[in-house]
Parts: C-alpha cells; structure tokens; sequence
C-alpha cells in the first residue's frame, strides 16, 4: 500500500511534467500543423536559464532574507525569456518556411533543437556533464499516517494543475482563446473573420514556449540534476502524449500526459527489470496508439480533405 | 534549357576542350588539399576557395551550362579518371594511416547518406533514428562472427537484410499517419534500439563488442599488411580498397533506383501522396519500400564499420549520428546521389581536420542543417530533372531538342 | 445498347454529423458523358473521392462493371482503370512534365523493383514504350508539353497544369475519367478548347466513361450526355441538359447560393 501510494505521487510528477510538454506541442500542431522538435530543448533552456540565476542570487545574498520571493520571481523570469524564444523560434524559423514543403519546417526544428542542445553544452562550463539542480522549493512534507508528501512534489503538482486551468481559461474565455480555436479549425476563414492570424499563432508560440521553460525547471527540481540532452527525451515524451491524447487537442494532452506518466511509473515498478526499460513503455504505447487509434483519445477520426 | 541560348559561343572550341580537365584538376587539388594536409589553414583555405569557385559557378551567367555540357559530354572520361584517383591517391599517402582511415569513414559515411537520402531525400519521410539502422547492422553482423565464427562476407548481407526487416517493421505503423508521426516514431526506434543495446546481454551493455574479426578474401586477413617493392602499406588501405569497392557498387545501386521506376514513383509519393495513390501508385509499399532499403544500406555501412574498426559500442549509434548523416543528406543536396556523396565526404573528413574544434563538432553540424534549409534547403548540388537517353525519343519526329547532347 | 461501367446505388457518405452525399444513385455508361453538378458544397467532389477509393463510402455501393468496389484502396482502383483529375491540381510540381506522365502510367508498370535492379533491359523497353506513348498523348492536348518535356511541371501555367494533370490520368488508358472542374478559372477561349480536348477524349479512346464536375454551363451544355443534379448531398433532378435547366428545382439550388452560376 506504502510503495502503491508512492508510486501514485511519482506518477502524479512525471503525468505534470509530461502534460505541461505536451500542452504547448499540441497548441503547435493545432494553429499551424508544426510538429515542433526543438520544444524538449526549449525546456532544457529553461532549466539552465535557471541554475546560473540561482547561483548568482545566491552569491548576492538575496536568497537567505528573501528566498520564498526572490525563487518565484527568478522562475517567472525564465518563464518569460523562454516564452520571448518562443516568439523568436516563429520570427525567425518558422514562419519564414511556412511556404516550404512541410519536411524541410520539420527538419529544421529538429535542427533547431539540436542547436540549443550543443549550445547549452558547449556554453556552460562543464556542460557536458550532468549539473546538481539547486533545491528550489523547501524540503520536508506533511506527513499522512507515516507517508510524506513532500512539499516540492506538492508545488509541482499544484503548479500544474494552476497552468492548466489558466490557460483553459485563456482558451475558453477570452478572445484571444476563441481566435486560436478559430486558427486551429481552419485558418482561411478566420482569415476571413478577421482574425490577427498571425498574431494568435505568435501567442501560441509564446505561451507554449513558456510552459516549456516551466517544465523545464519543475524537471529539474523533480529529478535534482539537470543534462544539456535531457530535452529529445522530453520533448519526445510530449510529442507521445499529445498523440496518445489526440493531436492538436488541449484535453487530449492533459489525458495524453497523464497516461504517459501512470504507464511509465507503474511499468517501470511492476514489471521486472523494468526500470531500465522505462522509456519503451511509453513508445510502445504511442505506437500501440498509432496502429490502432492514429487519432488519438480524443481526436475524432479525420478525413484529409481533397 | 537549350544550350544555344546561353549568350556564349559555341564556337569557343578551346574553351570547350580544356573545360574538363580544367575542372577536374580543380577539383582534385581542392580535395587533395583538405585530404592530405595535416593542417588547419590549408584546410581552411581550401574549403573557402572551393566555396568561393561554387558561388562564383552558380553567379556568373552561362558558366553553369557551359560546365553542366562539358561534364555530360566528358562523363565517361571524367568517371574513369575519378576512379583511377580513389585508387592511386590513397597509395601517396603510405606514411599517414590516420588519412586513409578518414578516408574509410568516408566512404562509410558515403552508403549511409545515400541510404538515408531514399527516404528523406527520394520519398520525403523523415527518419531521425537513423543510426539504429546502421547499428542495427553492425551488432547483427558483429555477433554473427564473434558468436557463430559466420564469415565476413555471409555476415555482411545478413546485416543488410537485418537491417531491412527492422526498416520495413517501423515503417509499418506510420503507412496510414503524417509525416510528423514518421518521425516520432523513427526517433522513439532510435531511442530504443540505444536502450536495448545499453541494457540486453547479448549485445554487451555499454561495453559493447570487442575483437570483431577483420574480413578475409581467400583466406587472407585484411588485417595484414600489403608489401610493394618492399614498403609495408598500413592495413587500413586494405579497408580502403574493399570498402571503395562497396561504395561504388551502392552508388551504382543508388544510381539505378534513382533512375527507375522505383525512384519516380518515390518521387510521387514525396510531392503529393494522394495524387500518387489515385495514379495506382501503392504508396505504402513504396514507403516500406524506402524503408527497407535506405536501412539495407545502412546495415551494410554498419557491418563495414564493425569489422573495419573491431570495436563497436552503443555510442556509436545515437541520435547524434542520426543528425550527421542528415546534415549529410541536406548539406550534399536531398534526392541527388553525387550530391549526397559529396555532402557525406565534406562532413565526414572536414571535422577530422578541426579537431581542435572537436568540441564544437555537433553544434556546427545543427548550424549548419539550420542554414541549409532556410538559405539553400536544395543542398550544395541540386536534385535534378531526369533526362531520358536519346534512344527512348528516337521513333518520334524530334520534339525535344533539349534531349541530344 | 452501351454496357453500364460504373453504377452507383444509394451512394452514402458521412463526415461525423455532415451528410456529404446522401442516398444517390446513377450509372455511367460506356462512351457517355455524365456530368455532375450544383452548388458549392453539394457534394460533388466528395462522390468523386468516394468513387476513386480515397473515403470509403458509409453506405451505398459502387461497382465497376460487376465488381463491387467501395472500399478498395485507391491504387487498386486506379488499376482497375478509374482515373481521375483534381478540382485544385495536383501535380508533382518538383520533376518534369514528362515524369508526371510516365507517373500516370504505374498501373501498367510491371515488376519495378526487379526491373530497377536487375533486369535494366525489361526497364529500358517499357520506357521506350512509355515515352512514345506519353509523347503522343501530349502532342495531342497541348504542343508546348509535348516541346517542352523537362519542364518542372510546377513552373506550368494553369492551363497547362490542367492539360497536363488530364494526360497523367489518361497515360494509363483508362475505362473511366473522372474531372473535378477542369474549367475552373479558365477565360471563355480556354474553355472552349477544354471542350473540344473533352470530346477528344472520346474520340481518341474508344468505350471510355467520363464524369464530368463542372460549374461552367456551356461545357456541360455542350459535352454531357446526361446531368445529375445535387444540392446538399441530394440528387434534385437528372435528365438532359435542357431537362435540367428548366427544372425549377435547379433554379433554385442555384439561385439560392451563388450568382457565379446564373451566367450560363
Ligand atoms: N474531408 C472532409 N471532412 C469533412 N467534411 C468534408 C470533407 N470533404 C468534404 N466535406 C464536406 O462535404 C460537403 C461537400 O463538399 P464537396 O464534395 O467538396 O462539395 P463540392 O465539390 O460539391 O463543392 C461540404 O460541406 C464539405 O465541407
Ligand atoms: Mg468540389
């Protein structure tokens, strides 16, 4: 019952972790039918935005007095440069090959990603090497009839669950939310509608980008070590639950992410020797989705228009 | 198209004759330059004249078709001489092994991006999990000699076949979805294969294989060295010459489906899958087709790099080498076989001779796919329009004067 | 008497909640002209998609002759001689003119893999015959392809994309042609033309069966032996040309829609 209760809350982690991955892919592959392979990067980004912040607040001695304000107001910092990255990646890449055939936008991101991954690594000093993620949130946890819930995994899931409903209510609520459903419909005629096209796709790009940087340091903070190649991995874990979910479906990949994360953590403990296999779970299942239900959960069968 | 309209006189007959020598001798003296020198600047200076001489070729107005004639009109002579130059240059460079094993790795780098450009380049389906193939292929054949004592050469197209059938089973579940899920699932098959061949017993963890024997012909071990006139040539030239041998008989395969109905038909269903279809094109057989056969020859590459280097471990199959051999494929021009062999030679000896660089070698290699594809996404040398021989229009009352030349 | 080539019955096709064709039902016999018609959205290039293998229909059948096939996969429709045009062309814009002809020609292409590899002489003869048939059926819809055989189909006017995507469903020598819309854009010279290239066709090869989706009256008028007219997925009426467009019905469908149509 104690390890069950355990593993839920791993579970529960890495389903957060995933989601909020997933999350900005599947806005990526909605408004403009990009997958977007430099988004696992982006959140590496975020996670090594951090640390040297970190270790300079702390050098300042802003930490002791002030560290429940000073470690918020450093996260939401990389949450914006990731997020301005994000705008920068459509500027600049993107949107220049939208007019290109779709392999050559694909094969750039991948590019793209790689150049970030070896960026980071040949950048910060020993890059190469994994990095101890400095202690973000505060240790200890309540304690529940002799099981812990740490405090941090408590921020992480609650941070989670906090973005998600936001950015429902972004979607669902206000204009800006209505203009990139629109855009993800069909984009000729919210063109014609008089939808900011590109406007709502810069938003999309910015918001998921964001999540991104935000995923990135609650990863970090998760595992405690932070690796310049950590980004395929978990860009590929996304890209899986935003598929798993239906692609280019915001619920898909909130489901997606959860699926992912309970398939992981309980194959990974259940079956023998399962731990190292942990990563082919979760591919099996996406190709599992793919054979049987290409279009995801959530995704309603479609017909590609002639 | 017409030659004649190109503003210069044909007349030009001198011109015309030294054209092709002139070039030629360009460009060995670029290639031997940044093949055989051991130094940085020459390198350096080399690859900025080469670039230089290519942007100029492609500015000056008339020069391209002068050159693109007198390479079709000279093509026999030019093929010839290039192949006497792979096999007398390398014996030069009898006091500097390290030159030739770059040159091996070239080669092999050669059938990879060719393999790879059936898919990417030909038939338009992203693989980034391409070095699982190319493992894929040197364990099958690795173990194959170090457990069951098969020979070299049984082992090699077991390789390649191994490597086909793996090609053709992740090809399987992305027939019916988009691009984007061939390429999540292709990174996932990367991704796994590198686990596996981390965490399985058989394959040797991390450690990898050891001792993989070298090929024998007739008995004789590639791993003993040729005396002429009584200098000991290094053993890698040996691989030199066996691996030239399989390049070119690659780049004759390559040439052939690329001029068939099978690289056509790759063709129709990269531009417009749905219009291929209703053509009576089976557009997944052709994938899986392109599958099999782009992994074939990375198993090939495989097995050659196994029993060429004795040694393989997990390492050597990454997603980094998946990007390599892309940055191959886009750098040397997607769909154009001398291009994607040019492509693979320049990025496979290039860094040899930055190595103090080395650090830097993955972040040029995304540099420069980044640039290729948003500055010249055709590569250095562009995917051409086929050109049917003359004798297929021979019946017909000449409707295509650009055909004879 | 004329056998029938292609029947459709009861003919359905559902997009989630959207009836695209709803219960329609017609035949198309050899050496006849069926045009198909009515008002953006009715449904006319989804019959197509259907009868070409790219949907399968959610109800109805269709036969070829007297083989059922709803729910083949488009390339073995294709084989079974069905070809057909695009209402926005697709053509494979990056290889040349003459390429795209001998694409239109993979139903008749025999044993590609062994021919590419191993049997060079097999391949170099079906080329020699492809090329001279291509060559042929390009001399006879437009001078300038058949001139201009290396052309990257993509750099083509839209006329002649349309020629052109017209002789790549034609190389195969099939028994049905299906146009989505050949005229679409076309000023009143190059419709025209298209008409004479129309009833080249039937002239050319002898039996061949051709639909025929087209918003501009006088080529329907002038080339379609009978007419089939939907609105909303639903047949409203059939009959000649002049049957039809006194049909108050049809006036209606179209005037209720879009003016584009009353010019004819
Ligand atoms: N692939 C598809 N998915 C969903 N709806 C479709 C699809 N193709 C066509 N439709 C719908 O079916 C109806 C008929 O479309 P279509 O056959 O293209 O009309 P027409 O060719 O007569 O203008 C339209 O309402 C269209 O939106
Ligand atoms: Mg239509």
């Amino acid at each position: 019952m104690n390890t069950f209760f355990q593993l839920l809350i791993s579970a529960l982690l890495v389903s957060s972790l995933y989601t909020l991955v997933a999350v900005g892919f599947t806005m990526y592959v909605g408004v403009i039918n990009l997958a977007n392979f430099s988004h696992g990067d982006t959140c590496v980004m975020g996670t090594f935005l951090l640390m040297p912040l970190f270790l300079f607040a702390t050098k300042m001695g802003w930490m002791t007095p002030l560290a429940g304000l000073v470690i918020p107001a450093l996260i939401i910092l990389v949450i914006l440069v990731t997020g301005l990255w994000g705008a920068g990646i459509y500027k600049i890449l993107v949107k220049p090959l939208l007019v290109a055939p779709r392999l050559i936008l694909l094969l750039a991101s991948v590019a793209a990603g790689q150049v970030i991954r070896e960026a980071i690594r040949v950048i910060y000093p020993n890059g190469s090497n994994p990095q101890v993620f400095p202690k973000l949130l505060p240790s200890g946890g309540i304690e529940l009839s002799g099981l812990t819930l740490g405090y941090d995994s408590l921020t992480i899931i609650f941070l989670t669950i906090a973005c998600i409903i936001s950015l429902n209510f972004i979607i669902q609520r206000t204009k800006m939310g209505l203009a990139m459903r629109a855009v993800s419909q069909n984009s000729d005629v919210s063109q014609i509608m008089g939808i900011n096209i590109e406007k709502t796709i810069i938003s999309v790009f910015i918001l998921g980008s964001a999540l991104a940087g935000l995923a990135g340091i609650l990863n970090g903070t998760y595992y405690g070590i932070a690796k310049f190649n950590l980004g395929s991995n978990l860009g590929i874990k996304g890209f899986s639950a935003a598929v798993i979910g239906g692609l280019g479906d915001f619920q898909g990949a909130i489901i997606g992410g959860v699926l992912l994360g309970f398939i992981e953590v309980f194959a990974s403990a259940y079956i023998p020797n399962g731990s190292q296999y942990q990563d082919v779970f979760s591919f099996l299942a996406v190709i599992a989705f793919l054979i049987f239900r290409p279009s995801g959960i959530l995704g309603e069968k479609i017909f590609e228009k002639v | 198209m017409s030659h004649s309209n190109t503003g210069i006189p044909n007349s030009n007959a001198f011109i015309n004759r030294i054209i092709t020598p002139f070039l030629l001798f360009v460009v060995v003296a670029i290639v031997y330059a940044i093949v055989a020198y051991e130094s940085v600047v020459v390198t350096l200076l080399s690859l900025v004249i080469g670039a230089s001489l290519f942007v100029g070729y492609s500015k000056i107005p008339g020069l391209k078709e002068i050159i693109k004639e007198s390479i079709r009109k000279d093509k026999i002579i030019l093929l010839v001489t290039g192949l006497v130059l792979a096999i007398a240059i390398p014996l030069t460079l009898r006091s500097q092994p390290y030159i030739i094993h770059i040159l091996v790795i070239a080669e092999i780098s050669i059938i990879l991006a060719l393999g790879l450009n059936f898919q990417v380049g030909s038939t338009g389906i992203p693989n980034l999990g391409y070095a699982a193939f190319y493992g894929v292929g040197a364990y099958a054949s690795a173990l194959l000699s170090t457990r069951l004592g098969i020979s070299f050469w049984i082992s090699l197209l077991a390789a390649g076949f191994i490597a086909a059938l793996f090609g053709w089973l992740v090809g399987l579940p992305t027939l019916k979805t988009r691009s984007y899920h061939m390429a999540l699932v292709s990174i996932a098959f990367g991704l796994v294969t590198y686990i596996m061949l981390n965490n399985l017993a058989f394959t040797g963890g991390p450690n990898g294989i050891k001792n993989i024997p070298a090929p024998e012909i007739f008995g004789w071990s590639l791993f003993s060295s040729i005396k002429i006139f009584g200098n000991a040539y290094p053993v890698q030239l040996n691989f030199y010459y066996l691996v030239l041998f399989i390049t070119l008989l690659m780049v004759v395969v390559s040439h052939f489906v690329y001029n068939s109905k099978i690289g056509l038909f790759w063709n129709a269903v990269r531009e417009d899958e749905i219009a291929a279809k209703c053509s009576g094109i089976n557009a997944s057989a052709l994938k899986l087709l392109s599958f099999s056969m782009g992994a074939f020859l990375a198993g090939i590459a495989g097995a050659l790099y196994a029993h060429y280097v004795g040694y393989i471990s997990p390492e050597n199959f990454n997603m980094n080498t998946s990007l390599q051999v892309l940055g191959m494929v886009i750098m040397g021009g997607m769909d154009n076989i001398f291009g994607v062999s040019i492509g693979a030679f320049i990025l496979s000896v290039a860094p040899e001779k930055f190595r103090a660089l080395a650090d830097f070698r993955m972040l040029a290699t995304g540099l420069i796919i980044l640039l290729m594809l948003m500055f010249r996404p055709s590569g250095i040398i562009k995917q051409q329009i086929r050109i049917y021989a003359t004798k297929y229009f021979s019946s017909k009352k000449s409707s295509n004067g650009d055909t004879n030349g | 008497m004329a056998e029938p080539l292609l029947t459709v019955a009861n003919l359905t096709m559902k997009f989630g909640g959207l009836t695209a064709i709803d219960n329609v039902s017609w035949t198309l016999h050899e050496d006849e002209i069926l045009g198909i018609i009515g008002p953006n959205g009715a449904g006319k290039t989804t019959v197509f998609n259907v009868v070409s293998g790219l949907y399968t229909p959610t109800g109805g059948e269709i036969r070829f002759r007297e083989t059922l096939i709803n729910g083949l996969p488009p390339h073995k429709i294709a084989k079974m001689g069905i070809k057909r045009t695009f209402q926005q062309s697709r053509l494979f814009d990056t290889i040349s003119v003459l390429d795209n002809v001998l694409i239109g020609m993979a139903t008749i292409s025999k044993g590609i893999f062994v021919n590419s590899l191993f049997r060079r002489d097999l391949l170099s003869k079906e080329l020699a015959l492809n090329i001279k048939d291509g060559l042929e059926l390009l001399h006879h819809f437009s001078d300038y392809l058949a001139e201009n055989l290396y052309r990257r189909a993509g750099d083509l006017v839209p006329g002649e994309r349309r020629k052109l995507e017209i002789c790549r469903a034609l190389a195969s020598n099939p028994d049905i042609l299906l146009l989505d819309e050949p005229a679409a854009g076309m000023d009143p010279n190059e419709s025209a033309e298209l008409m004479d290239d129309i009833l080249k066709i039937r002239a050319l090869k002898k039996g061949i069966g051709i639909i025929l989706i087209e918003h501009d009256m006088a080529v329907v008028q002038k080339t379609a032996n009978f007419i089939v007219v939907l609105s909303y997925g639903k047949e409203i009426a059939r009959g000649t040309f002049a049957e039809v467009s006194s049909n108050p019905l049809v006036q209606e469908a179209y005037l209720g829609s879009e003016s584009e149509y009353a010019r004819s």
